[in-house]
């Protein structure tokens, strides 16, 4: 286990457990700040299956999070808890201080596209919204906005049974923003989608971070969320593995040296004990703990050609499997 | 809450079921006022016959109640089970996280439903069934009480099913295995009725001949009699009470489970 993981159930629901490290202060769940997510001490237990244990972590207003862990790793149980679908079996999760159930208008504060497969296939896309319009008090003018919004408005008077899975997310992502709501719940936004649809969703995803809304977005790839996130909670059998600055994370990848050279024993020899090296191939060495200008001047002073040198960064997958490892999927 | 009954309400207006479940309830119309005005005129002809006119009358005038009620409660179960089927109730449940209100508009609306099937099915089986009585010589008995309450309460029956519908709907979840249940109990509930009539008449045993004047359906036809529908059975009020209970127990289970539920 990571160090930094909340140890040990919460004193009793519903007082928060510790906090998260490099927070020097307890985050009360209860504090009323508008906009902030507070999971603390979550624990979900189905019937056989702990799918969400002692889970606590703290999205800040204005910032972007993503949620990661392998398939099967809590994300949709914790975020279903955070929006009182489903029961908590300990702990709390509040957004700007409140239950789901306490807000007193929803869909006006917390947006939520959850599953891209929830919709009447037998109804347009656009009765779809009018009836959350009803039921959440919204005014309906904001049906046609929001399908503007995600660029639906063609496929509007469609049944849901044509949609591709791109418009079914785009319709998800509609419903979700019905009443401009500051924070926003994203699950997966990016299965399913074509390669031209991940890049739209990218950048819609931004977009909606550069309007300062608190955005919490899951998902099962670490790569997939770096470029629009900025921080990430990584979880894997419904614990927290790790929490930071996806900065930070991305720092963390491992990065080493690799030199081609006809002289690779020669090479060998001048770096000494000192340096951790593999050698893949009779010409090709990997150098773990130099930096690429100190594996140059060895060769330079050894008086070696060299024919590459370059630095490799370890891939970012690489450092979320380190995280999950043994964490994934069937359960 | 009203734009909670109107969500409700759009629920069912945005897809065709309501629509070709009515032309197949006016199909069903047709077919039941033709069997009723068969059975009047010859029962009118019969001079032994024990139905009185008031209770031919109110036959004809609550013609397609036999499986309009049916449709009302399939109308009813649907509206629940569409929610689970189609994975709308998280939206749903996210818009309204008071669970119970969601029921509660559910059924209001199913009853408001059930009932307008119930009225059209009356609007055009009254000047049909009184055009009937008047080629046979005989007045529309539309003044009588004990018709004009059958009437009512077969309106009453409508919306009491589509309650019903609603329950199973809720306990069942799977839209196919209620709206099986619920037509397999429907005309299940009648045969075991029957059944025991049977048995309790061979054994002399009049209560137990008079079970199927309890169950759902005997009590809805109970109800909507004109006269005492035989000597074994409630009062047109002893009828109206066990629908309601029936009714009542549908409401209680589904708001109870509904409201427990994990929604996954």
């Amino acid at each position: 286990m990571q160090p930094g993981v909340p140890q040990g159930p919460p004193p009793g629901y519903p007082v928060p457990p510790p906090g998260q490290p490099g927070l020097t202060h307890q985050l009360n769940p209860y504090a009323q700040v508008p906009g902030r997510i507070v999971v603390a001490g979550l624990t979900k237990q189905f019937k056989r299956v702990r799918a969400v244990d002692n889970l606590s972590f703290t999205v800040e207003p204005g910032t972007v999070t993503g949620f990661l862990g392998p398939n099967g790793a809590g994300k949709t149980t914790t975020l279903r808890m955070l929006l009182g679908l489903i029961s908590t079996t300990a702990g709390v999760a509040t957004i700007g201080g409140r239950h789901y159930h306490d807000l007193g208008a929803p869909l006006r504060t917390v947006g939520a596209a959850l599953e891209a497969s929830s919709f009447h296939l037998a109804r347009t896309g656009r009765n779809h919204l009018r009836i959350l319009c009803a039921a959440a008090g919204i005014p309906e003018y904001r049906v046609d906005q929001v399908l503007q919004l995600v660029g639906m408005m063609p496929a509007a008077n469609r049944k849901v049974k044509t949609y591709s899975m791109g418009m079914k997310q785009r319709l998800g992502l509609a419903a979700g923003l019905l009443g401009d709501p500051q924070v926003l719940l994203l699950d997966e936004p990016t299965n399913g989608l074509d390669p031209e649809g991940i890049r739209w969703m990218r950048g819609f995803l931004r977009g909606l971070a550069a309007q300062g809304r608190t955005i919490l977005v899951s998902s099962h790839l670490l790569a997939e969320v770096t470029q629009t996130v900025d921080d990430v909670v990584i979880i894997a059998h419904g614990q927290s593995r790790r929490q930071g600055k996806v900065a930070d994370l991305i720092a963390e990848a491992k990065q080493s040296v690799r030199v081609s050279t006809g002289n690779a024993d020669a090479l060998l020899q001048a770096l000494g004990n000192q340096a951790a090296v593999r050698r893949t191939s009779a010409t090709e060495l990997y150098v773990d703990n130099m930096n690429s200008k100190d594996v140059g001047k060895v060769a330079h002073q050894a008086g070696i050609e060299l024919d590459e040198l370059s630095t490799v960064h370890a891939d970012l997958e690489e450092v979320f499997l380190q995280y999950t490892r043994g964490g994934a999927g069937i359960r | 809450m009203t734009g909670l009954l109107r969500s409700e309400h759009l629920k069912i207006t945005t897809t065709k079921v309501w629509w070709v479940m009515l032309l197949g309830l006016l199909g069903i119309l047709a077919l039941a006022l033709l069997i009723n005005g068969v059975i009047t005129a010859s029962e009118l002809d019969n001079d032994f016959s024990d139905q009185s006119l008031n209770q031919l009358a109110s036959s004809l005038y609550t013609s397609g109640q036999y499986f309009g009620v049916l449709f009302a409660a399939i109308l009813g179960t649907l509206l629940i089970t569409n929610e689970f089927r189609h994975q709308t109730a998280t939206s749903t449940f996210l818009a309204t996280p008071r669970r119970i209100d969601v029921v509660v508009a559910k059924f209001v609306v199913a009853v408001g439903w059930g009932v307008l099937y119930g009225l059209i099915c009356t609007v055009i089986a009254i000047p049909v069934g009184a055009a009937i009585l008047s080629g046979q010589g005989e007045e529309s008995a539309l003044g009588e009480g004990a018709v004009l309450k059958a009437i009512l309460l077969n309106l009453l029956a409508f919306g009491v099913w589509a309650i019903l519908g609603i329950g199973i709907g809720t306990l069942l979840q799977n839209q196919v295995g209620a709206v099986v249940t619920l037509i397999v109990a429907y005309f299940g509930t009648q045969v075991v009725g029957a059944l025991l009539s049977g048995l309790g008449e061979a054994w002399d045993l009049s209560w137990l001949a008079g079970v199927y004047y309890y169950l759902p359906y005997g009590a809805t036809q109970v109800m909507t009699s004109a006269d005492q529908i035989a000597d074994n059975a409630p009062a047109w009020w002893g009828g109206m009470l066990m629908v309601l209970l029936y009714g009542a127990v549908a409401a209680f289970l589904g708001s109870w489970l509904t409201a427990k539920r994990d929604i996954t």
